[in-house]
């Protein structure tokens, strides 16, 4: 990887961990859909980086859709029945998490390669997506058909209740 | 400095525990749900980052040949499930806030007769 592409790497893993650590911890559902817009920049600038531009294109179409129904007027708090204890045990299994795989990252040895697969890459991954792995690219369009009709009906039983 | 792939499943690593822990810390399950494009996106880096330093180019160009190389770089699977995580991780979040929301209202219904 050359320097311009290093330099891209670091900076956009900067933004996007910075911008996820603002994510948890900021109030207020505006700033903290803003942070996670910057976070999706984050993560496509380095996915970018890694010459995987369409993979990139499609993250920051997803966070932004994410940010957006996360900011959405109308936004109703609903409290987790389960108590502190557990969800203090979920944040401590984070870092535990974190711990284990930055640690199996770090003990790896890896292959140093090559990589001529290009900048975008759409053409092949647009094969793999529609030619090779059809399936899998179902199952996620199965995914989100379910979840456009559960908006769906939940909007219009909202509408009834009015 | 050189970035090699212990570099991004470090990025990874991270975006994923932070994304937990946003999930975890948040007492609002709405908030919540924006841990899981932060975990699926660290997931999608570490794909991309598999896909970009793949050993299978290595194992490709070691052996000796006279063949002439077009392609060292197989096809880009982690990039494709890179794209599929992203759109699941778009369509569970909206699924997700449906389901708060409704949750929310029923919540509310409940407590409205004590009152």
């Amino acid at each position: 990887m050359d320097s311009p592409h290093a330099i891209g790497f670091l900076a956009s893993a900067a933004l996007a961990l910075g911008a996820a650590v603002f994510v948890a911890l900021l109030p207020g559902r505006e700033l903290r859909s803003l942070a996670l817009l910057l976070a999706g920049v984050g993560v496509a600038g380095v996915d970018a980086s890694l010459s995987a531009g369409f993979a990139a294109a499609i993250v920051l179409v997803s966070f932004a859709g994410c940010a957006v129904l996360l900011a959405r007027p109308d936004y109703r708090a609903f409290a987790w029945t389960v108590g502190g204890a557990w969800r203090q045990l979920g944040a401590l299994g984070a870092a535990l998490a974190f711990l284990t795989l930055a640690y199996a990252a770090y003990r790896g040895a890896f292959a140093h390669v090559k990589f001529n697969g290009g900048d975008l890459g759409t053409a092949a991954v647009g094969r793999l997506l529609l030619a090779r792995d059809t399936l899998a690219t179902e199952a996620v369009a199965v995914l989100v058909l379910i979840a456009l009709v559960v908006l769906t009906l939940l909007w219009r039983s909202r509408e009834r209740e009015r | 400095m050189t970035v090699n792939l212990v570099s991004v499943l470090f990025v990874a690593a991270a975006m994923v525990a932070v994304g937990a822990f946003a999930a975890a810390w948040r007492r609002d399950a709405t908030a919540a749900l924006a841990g899981i494009p932060l975990m699926f996106g660290g997931a999608g880096i570490a794909f991309a980052g598999v896909a970009r330093f793949a050993s299978r180019a290595a194992a490709a160009v070691q052996p000796p040949s006279t063949q002439i190389v077009v392609s060292v770089s197989g096809v880009p699977l982690g990039q494709e499930a890179a794209v599929l995580i992203a759109i699941a991780a778009l369509a569970l979040v909206a699924m997700g806030i449906g389901l708060a929301a409704r949750a929310a209202r029923l919540q509310a219904t409940r407590q409205e007769p004590s009152r």
